[in-house]
């Protein structure tokens, strides 16, 4: 039996943030595109699941954009579609991503009545000024509303920060870190901000408007925000990601470890069989469904070693490491930059298992590239 | 005899290319197509900077009513470093016009081109071009001439309009004495130049001085013996020509299925292999390369494309010379040599523009002879190759003579400019009332690098110079060494005074910190004389990069991120465990 995850994507957004580089649009434009990508959406449903069997899904995770953006009757929809092939009801983590300004009582009852047993709450800082600068929608008040709402109906939260904006210093972070704390969710993920190429914030870099956390304070920060969490009960189990036990998410534990999965709507990613495949965008994602194909822009098909790397290095982000036994196909090359790691102090090998060590985590992105 | 070879001598952007084009149209040889630049320069890089590298001889019939006369144009490279290349084609001429800007006067070429024509006891007929020009300055240049030349007959034209230009064409028929006639005598021909044909060989170009040469006729090299079979003889006109033989006193090219154009020495004579015993014609010497250079590909797959890209180069230019090298730091390239260092500029600029090569050129060195205990003399063109200092008594380094043209009131300047590089002052002379010929004395190594910038920038722009060198003296040098995390850079080696060392290698070390990231750990820099370590530098270690998150879409983005970071680091070298840019390796190049 194959074990697979879903992801959707659902590409609204009230407004585009102004750090954000993944595909969204704004609905004041499109609003109408909401029951024609609805029926395209459940098309590819279709067309996916019909050619596959013999399948259990592990998770099923709704990303945006602003998946909570859309009416529950939508959803509605689509598990109804889901429930065609397989039963939901089996699914242990299903995940909708919400924006505080999104979050209804009657909306999110609906949901979980579907089988939604997972919600992820984009909080990012809870200063006003700050969600201003970033160009969120909502405020500190609403988050507190939405929280309210939402520990109401579920138990298993997350909530999405940001830590380096231009302007934070320690003591706003951790007012933040405090915050986030009192609303006693069951996940953190925190994200040191990223300025990408073609968004506002990065353009407002090069004028100066803001700037970028110094090297060092940078370190301070995350270091600070990885003690008061762990301080707090909370397990360090990814980069990024902080739970409480048995809250880790089974979703992205599953990318993480190199298991497969299948990515609906535009723009989203699949990882099938040794294959990428990555989705058009919403125009040529309907066209191509409306001719009863799958919407595919790309489709790579790499080596086996390069996967390994890959899988590699996906598996490295985890803090419990990665087993070397299970990495069989690596060349010499890349056990002798492991070794140089190790003697630099930025991997830890422990009997047979790989681990960024502290220091390491620090500077994953570069030993990241240095063994791909 | 109605033949005339004759050259015409110039500084640099005179004039020269277009008198040229004027007396191709005069005889009636060129096409409105080639009207738009100037006939003779062939190479795209010889146009854009306005000056010829290669000589490129062309004959021309002038017809009179009752006459006519073939004149051979013998064109001369107009730069410093191709003075033997000029040499030799002067001597295959009976006369030169020596053509001055009226607006610039005479500069450092024309002096040492005209002292050149003295020497092969050229007829010399002074010209002042661009004589139309609001800003001529007919009365002041034509003094500088006759104290230059003695001579009061002095032409004056405007190759651009053509006027005077018949006139002087005149002259020269009348002034330059026809070839000797010696036919009766076994063949002896100077060669002046080559290049290289795909299907012929090396096509050599020569004047034929005594004897005749003909196809099918054996002909011997005389500075290397070596015997070839003729298969082609001609003459120049805008393309070859052939013809049935050369005959003393004329100018034309011989092919013989030469294949390695080292064989062709410019200067060297041929004679007929049945007479080995012909003496040569006087003045032979090998092209020896003065500026020294590493040429590598930017990434190592690129290798063996330089190394073809240099073969087909050195077909039409085997005055420059090459060899593999191994470098620790910066892969497999090759060692260059150079008449001078823009004729390194131009060899970069044909591989990067003609040959579309990605290379990293490291510092121009000069070349050293080092005397070692034991009294041997060795010669060192790399300093990476020095030897032990425990075995070295003595280095001698070059020494040039320079004369610099400069309008007087720049003369401060450039003495101070000459002196900062170590130059001894040896003469002083005022070729008009307001501009000087000064005369030094100067460690070669001083002017092969940005001497020609900084000179034109302290003289805005008037200044110009010839060298030569003269002789090698002791000097009080050492050799510097740059280590990253203890690993030694060979690329990164240079000799220097003893006391310019420090200053240098703390600039060298601070260049590179600057140009190397931060990597994983920490990078000690250190630059070292004969074992001992005399400055330092350090590059901290990263602290922290960005967190990135990755998830499902993330992995394809993010994979496809790192693979650009690391073609990025492609063109990185590793020294050791570091990874170095390979601008940092031309750290070096931005020291004076």
């Amino acid at each position: 039996m194959r074990e697979i995850s879903i992801y959707i994507h659902i590409p609204f957004c009230l407004k585009k943030c102004k750090y954000c580089n993944f595909y969204s649009i704004e609905i004041l434009n499109e609003k109408n595109y909401f029951d024609i990508f609805i029926d395209s959406l459940i098309k590819e449903i279709k067309i996916w699941f019909s050619k596959l069997n013999n399948l259990r899904i592990k998770s099923i995770y709704f990303g945006g954009g602003t998946p909570s953006i859309i009416h529950e009757k939508f959803y509605e929809k689509i598990f109804n579609e889901f429930n065609k092939f397989f039963d939901v009801s089996d699914i242990k983590e299903i995940t909708i991503e919400a924006n505080p300004e999104t979050v209804e009582k009657l909306k999110f009852k609906e949901l979980k009545k579907l089988g939604i047993n997972r919600v992820s709450l984009g909080v990012q800082t809870f200063n006003d000024n700050f969600l201003y600068e970033l160009g969120r929608v909502h405020n500190s008040k609403k988050i507190f509303e939405a929280m309210e709402i939402l520990k109401s109906i579920y138990e298993n939260i997350n909530i999405d920060l940001i830590f380096g904006i231009s302007g934070e210093n320690l003591k706003i972070l951790e007012n933040d870190l405090t915050k986030a704390l009192y609303l006693e969710p069951k996940h953190i993920s925190i994200y040191n901000l990223e300025f990408h190429k073609g968004t506002k914030l990065f353009d407002d870099l090069n004028i100066k408007k803001i700037y970028k956390w110094s090297e060092i304070k940078e370190k301070r920060g995350y270091l600070f925000i990885r003690n008061k969490l762990i301080n707090n009960g909370f397990i360090h189990y990814e980069i990024s990601n902080f739970s409480k036990d048995g809250f880790q998410s089974i979703h992205n534990l599953n990318y993480w470890l190199g298991g497969e999965y299948i990515g609906f709507g535009p723009s989203s990613y699949t990882f099938f069989k040794n294959t990428w495949y990555q989705n058009g965008n919403l125009h040529f994602y309907i066209n191509s469904l409306d001719k009863n194909d799958l919407p595919f822009l790309k489709r790579e098909i790499l080596s086996n070693q390069k996967i390994n790397k890959i899988l590699f290095i996906l598996n490295l982000r985890l803090l419990s490491g990665v087993d070397l036994n299970k990495y069989k196909d690596l060349d010499d090359k890349f056990y002798e930059k492991l070794n140089n790691l190790i003697k630099e102090g930025l991997i830890i090998k422990i009997n047979n298992k790989i681990h960024l060590s502290i220091d390491g985590i620090l500077v994953s992105n570069r030993i990241f590239s240095d063994l791909l | 005899m109605n033949i005339r070879n004759f050259s015409i001598i110039a500084h640099i952007d005179h004039g020269k290319s277009t008198l040229c084009d004027r007396f191709l149209e005069i005889c009636g040889l060129t096409t409105p197509l080639l009207k738009e630049g100037q006939a003779l320069d062939q190479m795209s890089l010889e146009r854009e900077r306005g000056i010829t590298i290669k000589s490129h001889p062309v004959r021309l019939v002038y017809k009179k009513p009752y006459d006519q006369y073939i004149l051979n144009l013998i064109d001369t490279p107009g730069h410093v470093d191709f003075s033997y290349e000029v040499s030799r084609s002067l001597s295959a001429c009976e006369g030169v016009v020596l053509l001055v800007d009226a607006t610039q006067g005479v500069e450092a070429q024309t002096l040492s081109h005209y002292y050149l024509a003295k020497e092969n006891n050229l007829k010399i007929i002074p010209a002042i071009n661009k004589i139309d020009m609001p800003n001529a300055r007919i009365d002041i240049v034509k003094e500088e001439i006759i104290k230059l030349t003695g001579i009061e007959n002095i032409s004056l034209i405007s190759s651009k309009n053509g006027y005077g230009v018949n006139d002087l064409l005149e002259r020269i028929i009348k002034e330059v004495p026809p070839p000797e006639n010696n036919i009766e005598k076994s063949l002896k021909a100077l060669i002046f130049d080559s290049h290289y044909d795909p299907y012929k060989g090396v096509i050599a170009h020569i004047r034929v001085f005594d004897g005749k040469v003909e196809k099918g006729m054996k002909i011997m090299l005389y500075s290397n013996k070596k015997v070839f079979e003729v298969i082609e003889v001609g003459i120049f006109e805008l393309d070859l020509k052939e013809k049935e033989d050369l005959k003393s006193g004329e100018v034309g090219y011989i092919a013989a299925l030469i294949r390695d154009p080292k064989d062709i020495n410019v200067g060297d004579t041929i004679i007929d292999s049945k007479r080995p015993d012909t003496e040569p014609l006087a003045g032979f010497k090998i092209l020896k390369q003065v500026v020294f250079a590493s040429i590598f590909p930017n990434v190592p797959e690129g290798f063996e494309s330089l190394r073809k890209s240099l073969d087909k180069l050195y077909l039409n230019d085997p005055a420059f010379y090459y060899e593999p090298e191994d470098s620790i730091s910066l892969g497999p390239g090759f060692r260059c040599g150079f008449l001078g260092s823009l004729h390194l500029d131009i060899i970069q600029e044909r591989l990067e523009r003609e040959y579309n090569e990605d290379i990293v050129v490291t510092y121009p060195s000069t070349k050293y002879k080092v005397i070692l205990t034991n009294n041997e003399e060795i010669e060192i063109t790399n300093p990476s190759k020095f030897p032990d200092p425990s075995r070295i008594l003595e280095i001698k380094e070059p020494i040039a003579n320079i004369k610099i043209i400069t309008p007087s009131e720049f003369i401060g300047n450039v003495m101070k400019l000459l002196e900062m590089r170590r130059a001894r002052f040896i003469n002083m002379e005022y070729l008009d009332p307001k501009r000087v010929v000064l005369e030094y004395e100067i460690p070669f190594s001083k002017i092969i690098y940005r001497f020609f910038d900084d000179l034109k920038s302290v003289t805005h722009g008037f200044g110009t110079y010839d060298y030569s060198i003269t002789k090698w003296e002791k000097g009080d040098l050492v050799k510097v060494d740059i280590l990253i995390n203890g690993k030694q850079v060979d690329a990164l080696s240079f000799i220097t005074y003893s006391d310019e060392a420090y200053r240098k290698s703390r600039e060298i070390l601070i260049k590179l910190r600057k140009k190397i990231p931060k990597q994983l750990y920490e990078v000690i820099l250190q630059s070292k004389i004969y074992g001992k370590i005399i400055a330092r530098e350090s590059i901290a270690p990263l602290r922290k990069d960005v967190l990135q998150k990755c998830y499902g879409g993330d992995v394809t983005r993010k994979r496809k991120l790192l693979e650009k970071q690391k073609e990025g680091k492609k063109r990185m070298k590793m020294i050791g465990n570091v990874e170095v840019p390979q601008d940092a390796f031309l750290s070096i190049i931005e020291l004076d």
